[in-house]
């Protein structure tokens, strides 16, 4: 039975890694589109044609001309030719991510932009999912994951009826349902490792497109890192994972994997200064809005590494020391509720402090039981906001807090 | 013979189980939750347990994506939103301050299909003597559809009560704005 099962599994493994195979779609052409209307690629086209027009009405995007226009060029910077085929939305979500559908939809999370420490860094993000778009990776992706499901189920049936006959067991039950099952799990596992290629191989010309394009190639490595370091200080379970989940079923390397291949890649390349200015002049506007979308996730530490890491490089003082109050007064551990009224304070200092920094200073205060503080903070704070959203309920506040104190 | 006997049993006894929308005539409407308020017109009531994204109940006049009034009772450490896998719901605590109800609202909007998400106009509120909070909300549906909202919220020993009204902006929102008003007035604390 063992001989049997090894043949088995044996058999099933060597055709499950066909699963893979025969799907290099090779280089798009510029302004290729599916020609015939029954090929699979017109059909992910059309579907990502009416993913991108449900895009456009969601309320997700974000419209700045500025900022779209600072990322557009990016793109066609490093993508040369290809530009004129990429459309290229900011969507308004927190995650590090950006994605490229096989129409020329490319989506640019505001949480890369966010994270991103230089246009070098953005750019090779960027140049990765120009990488999908030029080698046709979802198309090949899409033809994998449906050679898995036929390799599957030819080979489950095969081995299941193959060693029904030998043991007598009827199909579907004891080895050979279990070598079925095997089958399944083996043909979708190529079909992820295959995944996981494509992700190197884009990780690769992401960095030669970079490299041509006169950008800082040693930026891809760097913000891998970051991702990595950040995840590793998250308080999310399930965000801590990423940085060192292994298992057939990833569909991209391990971080630690990525940022050791691209080091090696880039190790003889000659780093640039990198260059910061125009994109913090496009993400300063929303810097304060994008925090608070991180810090509304409650992971705090997560947040604490965003802060503290921009806090390092200097500017948007006032944004970040009140971030940063605000990321402590929610975590509430012992020490928190002082450390995060010294950071309100901090924050005070820089011109660029926002109102609603003296609100949550008077919350803090309020909560402290100190009442006086409270409503003084409150009253700089409809002072500086008089058209707050929230203006009528502070002032009732400030006139129950002048009660308490009086 | 007697299978079928027994199939048919079963499937009576579970037709028996089947919750459905029904009538919320105009009058006192007892809440599922531990409140009660006056209903100026006849509403159709969801009850909780066919509300797959959230806990607590609906009415609405027109259909649920045309206008909903939700009503719910929140205890310390839960959501309103119900727990879909790992996903980091908010929570309400006991001795939550006014700005913290108004994001936790907001935020678990986000998590059942609301995009941009605000609270506008944020005030004070009397409700059945006890002090509360009203605010407004704007946003968009997830299929980009502007929406409006109000909201009516006080805490009390047994948690958050909660009334919140969600509509489209165009047409639907106004024709109940004042309706919704009324019916936000008359939360009664102490019903039973």
């Amino acid at each position: 039975m063992s001989r049997l099962f090894r043949s088995v599994l044996i058999g099933a493994t060597a055709l499950a890694t066909l699963a893979g195979c025969a799907t290099d779609q090779g280089v798009r052409t510029v302004g290729q589109r599916p020609e015939a209307l029954d090929t699979t690629e017109a059909s992910l086209w059309y579907q990502m044609d009416q993913m991108e027009e449900s895009l456009l009405t969601s309320g997700r995007l974000l419209e700045d001309p500025a900022l779209n226009a600072f990322v557009t060029d990016l793109v066609c910077r490093i993508g040369g030719e290809y530009c004129a085929d990429i459309r290229v939305y900011v969507l308004d979500s927190i995650d590090f991510n950006a994605m490229m559908a096989p129409n020329g939809m490319m989506l640019v999370n505001s949480g890369l932009l966010l994270r991103a420490s230089s246009e070098d860094e953005l750019a090779f993000v960027l140049g990765h999912e120009m990488a999908h778009f030029v080698e046709n990776h979802a198309l090949e992706q899409r033809n994998a994951n449906r050679n898995a499901a036929v390799t599957a189920a030819i080979v489950g049936s095969v081995i299941s009826v193959g060693v029904a006959a030998s043991t007598g067991v009827a199909p579907g039950q004891g080895y050979s349902g279990t070598s079925g099952s095997i089958a399944t799990a083996l043909a979708y596992g190529g079909a992820f490792s295959y995944s996981r290629e494509r992700e190197a191989e884009a990780d690769r010309i992401g960095v030669e497109l970079i490299a041509e394009a006169g950008l800082d190639p040693t930026a891809a490595p760097r913000i891998w890192t970051n991702l990595l370091d950040e995840l590793k200080a998250s308080d999310d379970e399930r965000r801590a994972r990423r940085a060192d989940r292994g298992g057939m079923y990833r569909t991209h390397p391990l971080i630690q994997q990525r940022i050791d291949t691209l080091s090696e890649q880039t190790a003889s390349m000659a780093m640039i200064e990198p260059r910061t200015a125009e994109l913090d002049a496009v993400v300063s506007p929303h810097l304060k809005d994008w925090l608070d979308a991180q810090i509304a996730l409650r992971d705090y530490g997560s947040s604490l590494f965003l802060i503290d890491r921009r806090l390092e490089t200097g500017g948007h003082e006032g944004i970040l020391h009140a971030a940063r109050g605000r990321v402590l007064a929610m975590r509430g551990e012992e020490g928190d509720r002082e450390a995060a009224l010294a950071a309100y304070q901090a924050a005070t200092q820089y011109d660029d402090v926002p109102a609603d920094t003296y609100r949550l200073m008077g919350e803090a205060y309020r909560q402290a039981g100190e009442p006086a503080a409270a409503a003084t903070a409150f009253t700089t704070y409809l002072e500086l906001d008089p058209n707050a959203r929230d203006a009528r309920l502070v002032e009732r506040l400030i006139e129950t807090l002048s009660g308490e104190n009086s | 013979m007697k299978k079928l006997i027994a199939m048919v049993a079963a499937v009576a006894a579970l037709a028996g189980c089947a919750v459905m929308p029904e009538t919320a005539p105009a009058g006192a409407f007892q809440t599922e939750s531990d409140f009660s308020v006056t209903l100026p017109s006849d509403w159709s009531r969801w009850p909780s347990q066919i509300n797959p994204a959230t806990s607590g109940e609906y009415l609405t006049k027109d259909g649920m994506l045309l206008n909903r009034l939700h009503f719910v009772t929140i205890a310390d450490g839960q959501s309103f939103v119900r727990v879909f896998r790992e996903a980091d719901v908010p929570t309400y605590a006991d001795g939550a301050s006014e700005f913290e109800v108004v994001e936790m609202v907001t935020r678990s909007l986000a998590l059942i299909g609301y995009n941009s998400v605000e609270a506008v106009e944020i005030r004070p509120a009397t409700i059945d003597g006890n002090e509360g909070i009203r605010f407004g909300l704007i946003g968009n549906w997830e299929n980009g559809l502007n929406v409006r909202g109000d909201v009516a919220a006080v805490a009390q020993e047994d948690g958050l009560h909660l009334i919140l009204f969600l509509a489209p902006e165009m047409h639907y929102y106004a024709s109940l704005a004042d309706e919704v008003d009324q019916i936000m007035n008359s939360m009664d604390l102490a019903a039973e």
